[in-house]
C-alpha cells in the first residue's frame, strides 16, 4: 500500500495497482486520472465563496471543480480552471 | 543595624542578598521557590540569610530599611496563560491589531533556524480572545485633531457588555495616535471607573506613550492581562512581609534596571517582566563602577540559557522594545540576550549526517544531568565537566552528589562509540562546541553592534559561568571577573539597584523643532517624575533626571536616543543635540551613514528618573601574600585541549583563598556553589572584595 | 561526517554556526545603515555568502531569493570578467540586471569577492529592493510597456567599487534616473557596509583558522546541507505532481505549467507548456526561475538546517523551462513586475506540487502546507505630502495575506508571504505620519481564508483615504490575483479569496465624519464606485477611498470534515460568515449562543453529501 494523500492511497486490487479511497472504494487503475472516476461537479467560481472575484474582474474566464468519492461522497479534490480545460491529472505515484 | 534586601525569585530557588548598611557586610544565602505561593520562598530564604547573621527572620526584616525583589509572578502568569479576564477597547475598524500583529509576530523573538521552519510558526496564543476586542467610534489624526469624537453610549454599552456578558476584571484601552491626544483613553478610563470600579484599567496613553500601535496595544494588554494577579500578589507578599517584622512596603524590580514602589509595579507589572536578568546587568554595572571598569560584557550561564548584556561607559545598555510570549512591548528595558545553552544543554548526534550537536535541548534541573541520578539519561554539559574532571563528585557542598560513571557511561554509549572517539574526547568535543555557541552570541552583541570585546571586561555569574569563562571569554577580551556570589548575582544587583522611572512621550515632529513645545513636555515629563519620587520620600538632590530624545533620519527607521540639556530649551541648544546626533550617528553606523539632507525627525521624549539610594561601600579586605599554595584541597586528573589530556593539576578551596592570592592555570578552584576553571596561560587572583579577576590567555 | 571533505567534525560543527552568524552580522548592518523603511521595516532584501566559485553556502532568513539569486551574478562575474574589467581584491559589483540574475529591476544586487593574501576564498553579496530606480514608469511598474526598452533601466554588473574607492561616475550613472536617489544612496551604503563587514569577519576567521581549515569549511557546508536535504528526498515516494497556476495580466490569463518529477533525491521542476511570454511586465527570467524554485524547495524542505545554503538546494533540483515562455522570459521582454508577477505564479505551482509530494508520506504529512497567499496588491504613491514635500510611498500591506492550511491545523490568520518568513507590515501610525493618508479599517478579513477540514489563513482588508492634502497627485496600482485566487484548497479544501481592489470617488466621507460616525464598510458611503483595471495609473482627490482586500491560504481537507466548534469560534471571531459556514461547512449555528447546533449541523452536511450524490462521473 501506499499512501497517495489525506484520502486516497494506491493498493493492488487483482494484481493491478488502483486508488483506493479511505473508505474503501475503488475509484480506478493507479496509472490513470482519479478525477476520472470521481464524481464531479463544475460551477461558477462564487460557489467557491463570496470574496472569489466578486466583481468578475476579468469576465468569467474560470471555473471551480470539484470531485468527489462516490463511496464515500468525501470531497477529494477541488481545482480552479479555465472554462473548458482538460483535467489535471495531479498526482502519478 | 540596618539592611538593604535584594531577593530573586527564579525558577529552582530564591535568592537572597543582604547588605548591612553600617559595615557593607554581604550575606548571602538561598531557599527553594515555592511556585504555588512564592511568597513562602521568600520568608524562607530571610529566615537562612538571618540565621547566618546570627538572628531572627522577624529581627532582620525589622531592621531592613529597604526590602526590594524581583518577581517573576507576572512572566509565569504570561508565559502559563494565567492572567485575569480581559477586555480590549480599541478604534473601531482596528479592533485586529493584536491579532496581525504585523505579520511578523509568528516569528518574534524565534532564531534564524526556527524562523525557517514556517510548517510549524504560529503567531502568540492570544492573551485577548478576539470576542473580547471591541471597537468604538473615535477618531484621532496623526496631529492630534480629533476627527470623529468618541460617543458617550456607544462606549458605555460596550463596556456593559464587556463586564456584565463577558465577565472581564481588566480592561485595556488602545486608541489610534492617543499618545498625540490622551482625552478619548481618559475619557474611557473614567466610564470604566464610574460604571465599575473593581476593574482593572490601564489606557495606553499612561503606560507607554510612543508611537506605533500594534506594539502600544501588546504592551498595555499585556499589562492589564496580568495586573490583578501581579497586585494581588504584592499585596500578600507584603502583608507576609509585614507580619514577619517589615516595616516598609517592598520594593519591586524592574526591567529597566531599577526597582519602584509596589503600588507603581502594580499598575504597571508588565516592567517587572524579565527584571531578574536586569539585575544581573545592574549588579555588574555597579560592581564595575567599584572596581573601575568602563566597559563590560555580562554573562550569566544557568542550567539551560545563557544570557548577555553590555555596560558601555558605565551605562548598562539598553532595548527600545521587549519581546514577551510573541508579543512585542514597547517600554525601554535593559538589554539582554538570549541562547539556549547551559550546564543542562543535552549533546547529540544528528542521524542523517552523524555530528555531534549540543543544545538546545536542556536536561535543566528536572530530570537534570545523567550524574544527578534522578532519571535524566541524555548526556549534558555538566556530564562532561564530570568526566573531564572538572567538576568535583558533589554540588553546593555536598548537597548533591554527582556520579561519574553515570556520566562517563552515557557518554561512551550515546556519544563516543558511535563517532569512534574516546570518551574524554567526545566530552571535551561537547564542551568546545557549547563554549563556542556562547562565544558567538557575545560576538552578536558586540561585535556585530560594533564593539570591540578587546575594550571589554567580561563579567561571569550563574552557576555555571566559571567553568566556562575562561573558554567563551576567549573572544578578544584580556580579562574575567568572576564576582564574589556569582551563583546569587541577580539578587545582588537587585540589592544595589536605584529607584527608577522612566516617563516618555511620542509626539513625532520635523526639524526645526518647537522649542517651546519640546520644553513644555520635558517640564511635563520631570513633573511627573519629581511628583513620584517625591511621594517616595526622595530629597530633590538625589534625584537626577536625564532627558533623552530619539531622533532619526526622515525616511529612516534607526532611532538613536540622544542627551538634550534641563532647563528651557532654544534653538542653539537643539542644534548641539542634532550635531551629537549626527555624530554619534556616524560612531555607530560608520562614516557617511549620516544623511542630513533627509532632515531630522524626533519622536519620543524621554526623562530617565533616578532616586539615589545612598548604599555602604563594601569594606575592602586586606591584601594577602601573592602564593596560594595554602589554599590547595587535593590533586585531581583535569582534562585540557591545551596539555592534549588529562594532567595532574592543584584543586584550590576558594574559601581559603586571601586577597592577593594568584592561581596559575591549569588549575580548578571550588566554591561551594561554583567551581572555576583556569586554563593553562590564565592567572586567577582573588581582589580585595573577594572577587576573581582571571587573566585571559591571549594568542 | 558522510561528506566528502575532510575537516573534524567539531571544528565544523563550531565553524558551520559562526559562519551562518557572520552572515546574518552583513544582515544586520545592512538593517542599521540603511534605516528605510524596505530594508529594515519591510526587510525586502537578504545577504548571502558565496565560496570562490560562486556556489552559496548560507542566505539570511530574509527573501529567500535575493540571497539565492546572488549565485547566478557571481558566476556571470568569474564567467565574463576574468580580464576585463578584472575581479581584485576591493572591488565590489552593482547589477539589476534580470538577464543574469536580479529578480527585476528594482532589485538591486552588489557583490565583492574576498581575499586573502592575494588569493580569492569567495564571495559575499546583498541585494535590496529599491522603490524606484527610474524609467517611464513611477515605482516599479511601466504600464503600457511593450519591451524591457521602455521600462526601468538595466545594469549588468559593473565595477562600481574598485579596489575600495567608489566610481563617482559610474555612482553618478546609478543615481541619475532615479526619482529618489537619496533612497539608493543610503542603500548603496548600507549594502557596501553589509559586503565590508562578511568580508572582515572572514579575514578574521581566516587569521585565527587558517585558510585551508575555512576553504574546506565552506565547501563542508553546502556539502553538509546537500547529504541533509538528499536524505529527506530518499525519504519521500518517487512520484510525479503537477499543478497550473494562472497569472491574470491585462486582458490575458497566463498558466504557468508545472510537472515536478521526484526520483530518488533529485526533484526535476519542468515548466514545459507554460504560457508564451508577456512583451514585458509580468514575466522573469531563467536565472529567477531557478531562485525562485530552489526557495520554494527550501520552505517546504530545508526546515530545521543551519545554515540555509541554496547552493546546496540547488543541487539537488534541475529546472527545465522552454525559453520565450513568461516564466522564462528572453530578450528583450521586459520583467519589471517579475516579483510580484510571474514569481507568484511559480511559487503557486511549486508550493501545491511539493506540499502534495509531503502529503504521500507518512513521516512528513505534518509538513504539508496548502500554498499560501501568492499573488499582490501594490500602491505606488508618489505626489506632495502633507509637509507640503514629496514623497514616494510603496503600500504593501498586501503582504498580509493568509497562510496556507496544515494538514493538523488552521494555516496562520494574515501570516505573510511563503518566501519571506520575516516581512512585516508598517504601523497604520507609521504610515500616517509619513504619508498624507487615512485609515478607516485595517483588520482580518472574513471569508478569505480558503474553507477546509483545516482552513487557510485569512487576509488583510483596509480602507484608507488621502489626508490632509488636496490629492495624492499619482497613485499607480497593480494588481494580480484578482481574477482567481492563487491560494487553491488541497485535498478536498477550497481556495482563498481572490484579491478585490474598489474605488470610491468624490464621496460624502467628510459629511459621514461631521456627524460622528466612522464608517465599517465602503457601503456605508456615498460616492461613485469604482473597479480599476488590474494596472493604473491614477490620482486620488481628498474624498476618494480606496479599499483592498487581500488573498487567504488555501484549505487543506473536506470543509465538511471541520469540527464544528471551529466553525463557531471562526463565526465569533469574525474569520468566517454564517453564510459560509453553512453553504461551504455545513455548520448552522444557534442565533443565540453562536454555538453549533448539533442536530441541524448533520441534516446540512448530509444534505451536502445528497448534493455531491447527484454529480456525474
Amino acid at each position: 500500500m501506499q499512501r497517495v494523500n489525506e484520502y486516497l492511497e494506491i493498493v493492488e486490487e487483482a494484481g493491478e495497482k488502483a486508488f483506493r479511497c479511505k473508505c474503501g472504494y475503488i475509484l480506478g487503475p493507479a496509472t490513470d486520472n482519479y478525477k476520472t472516476y470521481a464524481l464531479k461537479c463544475e460551477s461558477p467560481l462564487k460557489k467557491a465563496g463570496p470574496n472569489v472575484n466578486p466583481y468578475k474582474v476579468g469576465g468569467e474566464k474560470f471555473v471551480f471543480r470539484e470531485f468527489c468519492c462516490p463511496g464515500c461522497y468525501t470531497l477529494l479534490g477541488t481545482d480552479i480552471a479555465l472554462r473548458g480545460e482538460p483535467l489535471l491529472r495531479d498526482v502519478e505515484l | 543595624m540596618a539592611y538593604i534586601i535584594g531577593i530573586d525569585t527564579g525558577g529552582t530557588f530564591t535568592d537572597i542578598v543582604v547588605l548591612s548598611e553600617d559595615d557593607g557586610k554581604v550575606t548571602t544565602d538561598k531557599a527553594p521557590s515555592t511556585p504555588r505561593d512564592f511568597s513562602i520562598g521568600v520568608i524562607d530564604a530571610v529566615e537562612n540569610a538571618a540565621r547566618q547573621l546570627g538572628m531572627s527572620g522577624f529581627q532582620l526584616l525589622n531592621n531592613t530599611a529597604i526590602f526590594a525583589i524581583g518577581t517573576t509572578v507576572a512572566t509565569n502568569m504570561l508565559l502559563t496563560h494565567t492572567g485575569t479576564k480581559t477586555g480590549h477597547i480599541t478604534t473601531k475598524g482596528f479592533e485586529d491589531t493584536l491579532l496581525i500583529g504585523r505579520v511578523n509576530q509568528k516569528i518574534a523573538g524565534l532564531s534564524g533556524i526556527d524562523v525557517l521552519d514556517l510548517a510549524r510558526l504560529d503567531k502568540a496564543r492570544p492573551v485577548i480572545p478576539r470576542n473580547l476586542i471591541k471597537g468604538v467610534t473615535e477618531r484621532i489624526d496623526y496631529k492630534g485633531e480629533v476627527i470623529v469624537p468618541l460617543v458617550y453610549q456607544e462606549t458605555a454599552q460596550v463596556v456593559r457588555d464587556l463586564v456584565e456578558k463577558e465577565h472581564v476584571e481588566a480592561i485595556a484601552v488602545v486608541l489610534l495616535w492617543s499618545f498625540m491626544n490622551p482625552e478619548h483613553e481618559q475619557e474611557i478610563k473614567k466610564i470604566i471607573n464610574q460604571m465599575y470600579p473593581q476593574i482593572y484599567v490601564t489606557i495606553s496613553s499612561e503606560l507607554v506613550p510612543k508611537i506605533k500601535e500594534y506594539e502600544r496595544a501588546a504592551t498595555t494588554s499585556i499589562n492589564a492581562y496580568v495586573g490583578k494577579g501581579t497586585s494581588r500578589y504584592i499585596s500578600s507578599l507584603g502583608t507576609r512581609l509585614k507580619e514577619n517584622g517589615l516595616k516598609l512596603p517592598p520594593m519591586i524590580m524592574q526591567n529597566m534596571g531599577g526597582f519602584t514602589t509596589a503600588d507603581e509595579a502594580c499598575r504597571k507589572p508588565v516592567l517587572t517582566c524579565n527584571s531578574g536578568p536586569a539585575g544581573g546587568v545592574v549588579g555588574a554595572q555597579a560592581l564595575a563602577n567599584l572596581l573601575g571598569y568602563k566597559n563590560i560584557i555580562t554573562t550569566d550561564m544557568g542550567g539551560t540559557s545563557f544570557d548577555v548584556g553590555l555596560v558601555v561607559n558605565g551605562v548598562s545598555q539598553f532595548a527600545s522594545q521587549l519581546i514577551l510570549d510573541k508579543y512585542v512591548t514597547l517600554n525601554p528595558t535593559i538589554d539582554v540576550t538570549s541562547i539556549g545553552a547551559g550546564s543542562g544543554s543535552i549533546a547529540w548526534i544528528e542521524p542523517d549526517t552523524g555530528l555531534l550537536k549540543v543544545g538546545p535541548q536542556s536536561a535543566a534541573a528536572d530530570p537534570g544531568p545523567v550524574c544527578y541520578e534522578k532519571g535524566g539519561t541524555e548526556p549534558t554539559v555538566t556530564d562532561a565537566n564530570i568526566v573531564l574532571g572538572r567538576y568535583p563528585g558533589h554540588l553546593l557542598g555536598g548537597k548533591i552528589k554527582l556520579n561519574k560513571e553515570k556520566s562517563f557511561s552515557a557518554i561512551k554509549t550515546k556519544i563516543a562509540d558511535p563517532l569512534k572517539m574516546d570518551v574524554a574526547t567526545a566530552a571535551i568535543s561537547i564542551i568546545d562546541i557549547v563554549d563556542s555557541h556562547m562565544a558567538d552570541l557575545i560576538r552578536k552583541v558586540t561585535v556585530a553592534k560594533g564593539y570591540d570585546p578587546g575594550d571589554f571586561v567580561i563579567f561571569s555569574f550563574g552557576g555555571a559561568g566559571a567553568a566556562h569563562v575562561g573558554s567563551y571569554g576567549y573572544v578578544g577580551s584580556k580579562t574575567a571577573i568572576i564576582p564574589n556570589f556569582a551563583s546569587e548575582f541577580s539578587a545582588f544587583g537587585i540589592c544595589s539597584s536605584d529607584v527608577i522611572h522612566i516617563n516618555e512621550l511620542s509626539e513625532p515632529m520635523r526639524y526645526p523643532f518647537g522649542t517651546e513645545r519640546i520644553t513644555a513636555i520635558y517640564q511635563d515629563l520631570e513633573n511627573k517624575a519629581l511628583k513620584d519620587f517625591q511621594a517616595e520620600g526622595f530629597s530633590r538632590e538625589n534625584i537626577l533626571l536625564t532627558r533623552l530624545v530619539d531622533l532619526r533620519y526622515i525616511g529612516q527607521i534607526q532611532e538613536m536616543a540622544t542627551r538634550v540639556p534641563a532647563g528651557d530649551l532654544n534653538h542653539q541648544d537643539m542644534e548641539r543635540v542634532i550635531d551629537e546626533f549626527e555624530a554619534a550617528y556616524e560612531l555607530k553606523y560608520g562614516k557617511g551613514s549620516a544623511y542630513k539632507i533627509a532632515g531630522i525627525e524626533a519622536t519620543t521624549y524621554r526623562v530617565h528618573g533616578v532616586g539615589k539610594i545612598i548604599k555602604p561601600s563594601p569594606k575592602k579586605r586586606r591584601r594577602g601574600p601573592a602564593n596560594s599554595s595554602a589554599a590547595i584541597k587535593e590533586k585531581r586528573d583535569v582534562y585540557f585541549r591545551e596539555c592534549d589530556g588529562f594532567r595532574l593539576i592543584n584543586v584550590y578551596d576558594r574559601g581559603k583563598l586571601q586577597p592577593g592570592n594568584i592561581v596559575e592555570g591549569p588549575a580548578i578552584i571550588e566554591a561551594v556553589d561554583t567551581t572555576v576553571v583556569v586554563h593553562p596561560g590564565q592567572t586567577v587572583k582573588l581582589d580585595g572584595y573577594s572577587n576573581m579577576i582571571m587573566q585571559l590567555s591571549q594568542g | 561526517m558522510r561528506t566528502k571533505n575532510k575537516i573534524d567534525p567539531v571544528t565544523f560543527e563550531i565553524l558551520r554556526h559562526r559562519v551562518g552568524a557572520i552572515n546574518d552580522e552583513g544582515a544586520s548592518s545592512l538593517m542599521l545603515v540603511s534605516g528605510s523603511p524596505v530594508a529594515s521595516e519591510v526587510l525586502d532584501f537578504n545577504t548571502a555568502l558565496l565560496n570562490a566559485k560562486g556556489e552559496v553556502i548560507v542566505i539570511g532568513p530574509y527573501i529567500l531569493e535575493h540571497g539565492i539569486s546572488l549565485e547566478q551574478i557571481v558566476k556571470y562575474i568569474i564567467a565574463n570578467y576574468q580580464d576585463n574589467p578584472g575581479i581584485n581584491e576591493g572591488d565590489m559589483f552593482l547589477c539589476n540586471d534580470p538577464y543574469v540574475g536580479a529578480l527585476h529591476q528594482n532589485d538591486v544586487a552588489l557583490v565583492a569577492p574576498i581575499y586573502w593574501e592575494g588569493e580569492l576564498v569567495g564571495w559575499t553579496g546583498v541585494a535590496v529592493h529599491q522603490q524606484d530606480v527610474g524609467g517611464p514608469g513611477k515605482g516599479q511598474v511601466s504600464i503600457g510597456a511593450t519591451s524591457i526598452f521602455e521600462e526601468a533601466p538595466v545594469f549588468p554588473p559593473i565595477k562600481l567599487i574598485e579596489r575600495g574607492i567608489i566610481r563617482k561616475d559610474l555612482e553618478g550613472e546609478y543615481f541619475k534616473r532615479s526619482r529618489l536617489p537619496e533612497r539608493l544612496g543610503l542603500d548603496l551604503r548600507a549594502m557596501t557596509a553589509s559586503n565590508n563587514v562578511t568580508s572582515r569577519r572572514i579575514r578574521e576567521l581566516i587569521k585565527d583558522r587558517g585558510i585551508e581549515t575555512v576553504k574546506s569549511t565552506f565547501d563542508a557546508i553546502i556539502d553538509y546541507v546537500e547529504v541533509k536535504l538528499r536524505s529527506r528526498l530518499m525519504e519521500l515516494p518517487d512520484g510525479t505532481w503537477r499543478h497550473t497556476a494562472y497569472l491574470d495580466y491585462g486582458d490575458k490569463i497566463y498558466p504557468c505549467k508545472l510537472t515536478m518529477t521526484k526520483k530518488k533525491d533529485k526533484l526535476v521542476f519542468d515548466f514545459t507548456g507554460t504560457a508564451a511570454q508577456a512583451p514585458a511586465v509580468i514575466n522573469c527570467t531563467y536565472p529567477v526561475l531557478q531562485a525562485i524554485v530552489t526557495g520554494v524547495f527550501m520552505m517546504y524542505l530545508g526546515y530545521g538546517i543551519f545554515p540555509p545554503s541554496s547552493g546546496a538546494a540547488g543541487r539537488c533540483l534541475e529546472v527545465v523551462s522552454e525559453p520565450g515562455t513568461f516564466v522564462h522570459a528572453i530578450w528583450p521582454a521586459g520583467v519589471s513586475k517579475a516579483t510580484t508577477g510571474a514569481r507568484y505564479s511559480v511559487i503557486d505551482a511549486g508550493s501545491v506540487c511539493l506540499a502534495k509530494m509531503l502529503a504521500a508520506s507518512d513521516k512528513y504529512r505534518d509538513r504539508v502546507m496548502a500554498p499560501w497567499r501568492s499573488s499582490s496588491i501594490i500602491a505606488d504613491l508618489f505626489g506632495i505630502d502633507q509637509r507640503g514635500a514629496y514623497f514616494g510611498a510603496s503600500i504593501l500591506d498586501f503582504m498580509a495575506g493568509g497562510a496556507g492550511a496544515r494538514s493538523y491545523k488552521d494555516g496562520i490568520d494574515t501570516g505573510g508571504q511563503l518566501g519571506a518568513p520575516a516581512i512585516a507590515i508598517a504601523n497604520v501610525e507609521t504610515h500616517e505620519f509619513r504619508y498624507p493618508m487615512l485609515f478607516l479599517y485595517r483588520k482580518q478579513e472574513r471569508d478569505t481564508g480558503g474553507p477546509g477540514k483545516f482552513r487557510g489563513g485569512v487576509a488583510l482588508g483596509y480602507m484608507w483615504m488621502p489626508h490632509d492634502v488636496e490629492e495624492i497627485s499619482n497613485a499607480v496600482i497593480h494588481a494580480i490575483g484578482l481574477q482567481s485566487p492563487n491560494g487553491v484548497g488541497i485535498y478536498g479544501g477550497y481556495p482563498s479569496s481572490t484579491h478585490v481592489v474598489s474605488l470610491k470617488r468624490n464621496t460624502n466621507i467628510l459629511d459621514i465624519f461631521r456627524d460622528g460616525k466612522l464608517p465599517a464598510s465602503l457601503d456605508e458611503i456615498d460616492g461613485k464606485f469604482e473597479i480599476p483595471p488590474q494596472l493604473v495609473e491614477t490620482s486620488l482627490k481628498k474624498n476618494d477611498i480606496i479599499v483592498g482586500l487581500g488573498q487567504g491560504g488555501g484549505g487543506y481537507g473536506d470543509p465538511i470534515e471541520r469540527d464544528a466548534r471551529l466553525v463557531a469560534n471562526d463565526v465569533t471571531n469574525e474569520l468566517v460568515s454564517r453564510e459560509c459556514a453553512r453553504d461551504i461547512y455545513g455548520v448552522v449555528l444557534d442565533p443565540q449562543t453562536l454555538q453549533p447546533d448539533i442536530k441541524q449541523t448533520e441534516e446540512r452536511r448530509l444534505e451536502i453529501k445528497r448534493e455531491r450524490a447527484g454529480w456525474q462521473k
